[in-house]
């Protein structure tokens, strides 16, 4: 199975977290808050364009607003090969962090020069 | 929407353009969903803001997208594009030879006029140099003068401080320039373009020296500076600095420098230059001359100063310098001199005593109508071919557009297709050019290369042309084609539209129209050179020898005039020979003629004088109206000899027997009136002239040469002059070919149309082939009927080609107005001049049909042999 980008996960995250609200200004105020990272629109939907190609979401047409201009919404959900691959990014961090807490970053280590 | 701004409007309409189809629900509608939340929150400017960063951000993968599907569709539009080209062969040669053919012509014309236009800018100061002209003033009954007196330019430098520097140029005429070198060579040869010079020539037209100092080049007195092809001649690989020429002229002249050659695009054409100085050394009453108009006379005016300025006050200098002169008013009606931009000199300016005949302004124009002819010939051809070969592809188009191509993209695809067909042609058309300059340059006289031609910034133009070229002509076609409709085109029904078809048939008759007012004014023009060649010039002009006569020779003639004459006359080949001062075609100087009686208050003007021998008047036959000719006159009488025009001029009862002067000095009688004939070109009327009886001031010997045997007769000739003056070669030329170079430029203009005319009928006739083909294409079902109901090869043949010969018809009879009225016009230039008679109407009608019939011609035959059996078979 292969590794999820950065910005993979952090936007199919944002997409689980929002469960059936996941739209594009929901995903990008999502992502900004939790991560500070402030995507456009362009980058955004090339991203989102990727994920349904490559299986890990899906998307379905909402109902237009005129707030849109008139334009229906594009709802984002997890497909289950989606899930899955989280699941898995989960598994793969945890055990690269295995053993791992905040404190552990007080002390330094590298090179043994101080003995 | 009323915080809105103009950008936030503009942004939103360009997205609304630009974001594709499938991603502007969720893109385009996110952006407009965020963008009113942001307005509401923080207010119209700060929306517009974020509103102008997601666009930036938008704008790359929109381009990288537009771009990416652009290029795979050029792909495959360039793919049919040739598949189409190579389905139709012939249709598209014949399509890219005619627009070859229009760019290579049109190209050609273009470096032309750029290149007639380019005359004399070349110098850095070109900008302020200007040429004193005398404008003769409005009572002066010539034209302008070219020339002013010698006095005049040095004062007038002192006078004016505008004025930076001054130049003059005196003609040398035709000189014998001898090198004696030390190995005993010696290189002798008659120059024609030699001038007295001052220092100012040197620093106002920035010469390039090659050797030598260019302060002192002209200083001294007896200097003279060589082009570098004189050089050559003289002296081959020598250095020739410091080595002594001999001349005409009493002493011999050192070399002080070596110049390159002047560049082909000036008027101003020498081959060598003496100083200024050594004539006033040896004549120096001749520059203190203030009204012998004989000194060609240019000046750098300074940097600030305008042309008004120093014209104003050069009518006042004038004033000062003309003791006749009482008045400003006075000057400017007997002799307004004005400054004339050196750059205006080649094509406007056409003045008395000319440097070297100039070209003119309006063959720039005629030559700019030619290449707009011919391009749109070539033009028009394309649009035609191509769209009548659109029917065939009918059905592509219909699956297109049932796939979903918009209108656009088809005429982008059409467009693309006139381009890559254009841009074939336009490579041909440079090879061609490649092949066809040395013609052009032989033709036209000038020198351009093909480096030169395919320069950086020529390209650019070229591409420029070629884009404009291509789309423009596209254009129709493309549109035509864009609009067949789906159903109709699938279902088959093929229908070659009328009003398609009248289109293209009105275009043909354009391209005619075009072609035979071409034809036309060409058969014009012959017809005027054949006038001129033909035309009776009132003196015997065949066989007639000029013979310069200088040193030995002259001498020996002066001494004894029979013996000579008797030597060269006993000879059968040889008739008369006659002696003269000037060639007939050669420029006749002015000069003052006063009969007694005519009292001096009343205003004459200035005659054309010649001087001649005994024999003259009947050496050259022509014919006497009163009076006698110089026949058996002692040498030393002053007698004179005057034409109809200048006996009328006179009007006097009797001139015959009158006295008269020449030049306030010479006093003799007018013993004779001769019928007026042509002494100068056939351009202007013949003007009133004097023959004085001098036989000592001739120049040239003129013998007749009798019978067929011209080369042997010249073998005698050159022998008899060997043993008379064994160092001077025998200098001459024949009179009928000097005569023929006073209408050089008409010979140019009638060689130039020819060519061009052939080229257009050319073109016209490849979409004529390409129109019939696809005609005789489309009729096939209809010719199987005809035959089949019984109609005879003649009568096919006559369907086929009875619409074309109407619309040829037609177009002779649109063209006719318009190029007779050009021709008139143009003819109005010579004073004596041919009729455009009916036979040049019913020759250019001829012409074009023959041909456009030759074209045609063939497919009808073809569709007349074609057997109805294997035409009708496909239903």
């Amino acid at each position: 199975m292969k590794e999820l980008t950065k910005s993979e996960e952090v936007i199919m995250l944002a997409i689980w977290r929002l469960r059936d609200q996941a739209y594009g200004v929901t995903i990008k105020n999502q992502v900004k808050e939790v991560t500070t990272r402030d995507y456009l629109y362009s980058t955004l939907y090339t991203t989102l364009e990727q994920l349904v190609g490559k299986g890990y979401i899906s998307k379905r047409f909402g109902e237009p607003t005129p707030e849109r201009g008139g334009k229906r919404k594009i709802f984002f959900r997890l497909t289950e090969t989606g899930l899955s691959t989280l699941k898995h990014t989960f598994r793969k961090n945890r055990e690269v962090w295995q053993g791992i807490s905040e404190e552990s970053f007080n002390i330094n280590r590298g090179w043994q020069d101080e003995k | 929407m009323k915080s809105d701004t103009i950008i936030s409007r503009f942004l939103i309409w360009f997205l609304e353009k630009m974001v594709l189809f499938k991603l502007k629900e969720g893109y385009y509608g996110d952006i407009i969903e965020e963008y009113n939340s942001r307005r509401e929150e923080n207010g119209g400017f700060k929306a517009c803001w974020w509103l102008c960063f997601q666009v930036m951000g938008a704008v790359p993968s929109l381009i990288k997208y537009y771009v990416s599907w652009t290029m795979i569709m050029l792909n495959n539009y360039l793919k049919i594009a040739f598949r189409n080209i190579r389905k139709q062969k012939m249709y598209s040669l014949l399509n890219i030879t005619g627009l070859t053919v229009g760019i290579a012509v049109a190209v050609l014309i273009i470096f032309h006029i750029k290149d007639e236009l380019r005359y004399d800018r070349h110098f850095p100061k070109s900008g302020r140099i200007y040429r004193i002209i005398d404008g003769g003033g409005s009572e002066s009954q010539v034209r302008p003068w070219a020339c002013i007196a010698p006095l005049f330019g040095k004062v007038v430098k002192e006078d004016i401080p505008e004025i930076e520097d001054m130049t003059r140029f005196f003609y040398m005429k035709s000189t014998i320039l001898t090198y004696s070198s030390d190995t005993q060579t010696i290189k002798t040869f008659e120059e024609t373009r030699g001038f007295f010079a001052d220092p100012g020539a040197i620093r106002m037209f920035n010469l390039a020296f090659i050797s030598g100092n260019p302060k002192h080049a002209l200083k001294e007195p007896d200097s003279i500076i060589l082009t570098a092809s004189m050089a050559k001649k003289y002296f081959g690989e020598e250095n020739p600095l410091g080595k002594t020429i001999q001349s005409d002229y009493s002493r011999p002249w050192k070399v002080t420098a070596v110049v390159e050659n002047m560049p082909a695009h000036t008027h101003l054409k020498f081959d060598y230059l003496v100083s200024m100085s050594t004539l006033q050394k040896s004549w120096g009453k001749m520059l203190e001359h203030r009204s012998w108009n004989a000194f060609y006379t240019y000046v750098t005016l300074d940097k600030n100063a305008t042309r008004e300025q120093v014209e104003n006050k050069l009518i006042d200098f004038a004033v000062r310098f003309h003791p006749d002169l009482k008045s400003r008013e006075e000057a400017i009606k007997q002799a307004n001199y004005y400054l004339q931009p050196i750059t205006d000199i080649h094509l406007h300016s056409h003045l008395e005593k000319e440097f070297a005949p100039n070209s003119h302004i309006a063959y720039v124009y005629i030559f700019s109508i030619l290449a707009l002819f011919i391009l749109l010939i070539a033009g028009v051809n394309f649009v035609n071919m191509t769209t009548a070969q659109a029917f065939k592809r009918i059905k592509e188009i219909g699956i297109r557009k049932a796939l979903g191509a918009r209108k656009r993209q088809l005429i982008f695809q059409f467009i693309c297709e006139a381009f890559l067909l254009s841009f074939a042609a336009a490579v041909s058309a440079a090879l061609l050019l490649k092949i066809i300059l040395p013609v052009y340059n032989s033709l036209s006289g000038k020198i351009l290369e093909f480096q030169h031609l395919m320069s950086l910034d020529h390209i650019i133009m070229y591409i420029a042309a070629f884009i404009l070229l291509s789309t423009l002509s596209g254009i129709y076609p493309a549109f035509f084609m864009a609009s067949f409709k789906p159903v109709s085109s699938l279902k088959g029904l093929k229908v070659p539209g009328s009003a398609a078809t009248k289109i293209r048939n009105w275009l043909v008759v354009f391209q005619f129209v075009l072609s035979v007012i071409m034809i036309f004014s060409t058969l014009t023009i012959h017809k005027q050179m054949e006038y001129f060649n033909r035309k009776n010039l009132g003196f015997d002009k065949d066989q007639l020898l000029a013979i310069k006569l200088y040193g030995d020779l002259r001498e020996k003639l002066f001494k004894d005039p029979e013996a000579l004459k008797n030597e060269l006359m006993s000879y059968t080949g040889i008739g008369r020979v006659t002696a003269v001062s000037k060639l007939p075609g050669e420029r006749l100087g002015r000069e003052s003629f006063r009969p007694v009686g005519i009292s001096n208050g009343e205003e004459l003007p200035n005659f054309r004088f010649m001087r001649a021998d005994q024999d003259f008047i009947e050496s050259m036959k022509l014919a006497m109206v009163a009076g006698k000719s110089f026949a058996g006159l002692n040498p030393n009488r002053v007698a004179f000899i005057i034409n109809e025009s200048a006996a009328q001029l006179l009007n006097l009862k009797h001139p015959v027997g009158k006295t008269a002067v020449n030049d306030g000095r010479r006093k003799g009688k007018i013993i004779g009136i001769v019928k007026d004939f042509h002494f100068a070109s056939l351009h202007h009327p013949v003007e009133p002239m004097v023959i004085t009886f001098n036989p000592k001031r001739a120049r040239y010997l003129l013998v007749k040469i009798k019978g067929d045997q011209v080369y042997e007769t010249m073998g005698y000739i050159r022998n008899c002059f060997k043993r008379i003056s064994p160092k001077f070669p025998l200098i001459y030329r024949f009179v009928d070919d000097y005569l023929e170079r006073l209408y050089a430029s008409e010979k140019l203009v009638g060689r130039i149309f020819t060519y061009f005319s052939i080229l257009a009928i050319f073109i016209a006739c490849l979409g004529l082939f390409g129109l019939s083909v696809y005609s005789a294409e489309i009729r096939i079902k209809e010719v199987g009927i005809r035959k089949v109901l019984g109609a005879s090869s003649a009568n096919i043949v006559r369907l086929f080609t009875s619409g074309f010969i109407k619309m040829v018809l037609l177009a002779n009879f649109i063209a006719w107005p318009i190029a007779y009225a050009a021709m008139s016009k143009w003819l109005e230039a010579f004073a004596y001049r041919a009729e455009i008679s009916v036979n040049i109407f019913i020759l250019s009608c001829l012409f074009s049909l023959v041909i456009s019939l030759f074209t045609v011609s063939f497919q009808g035959f073809k569709a007349a042999r074609a057997n109805p059996v294997d035409s009708l078979k496909y239903e």
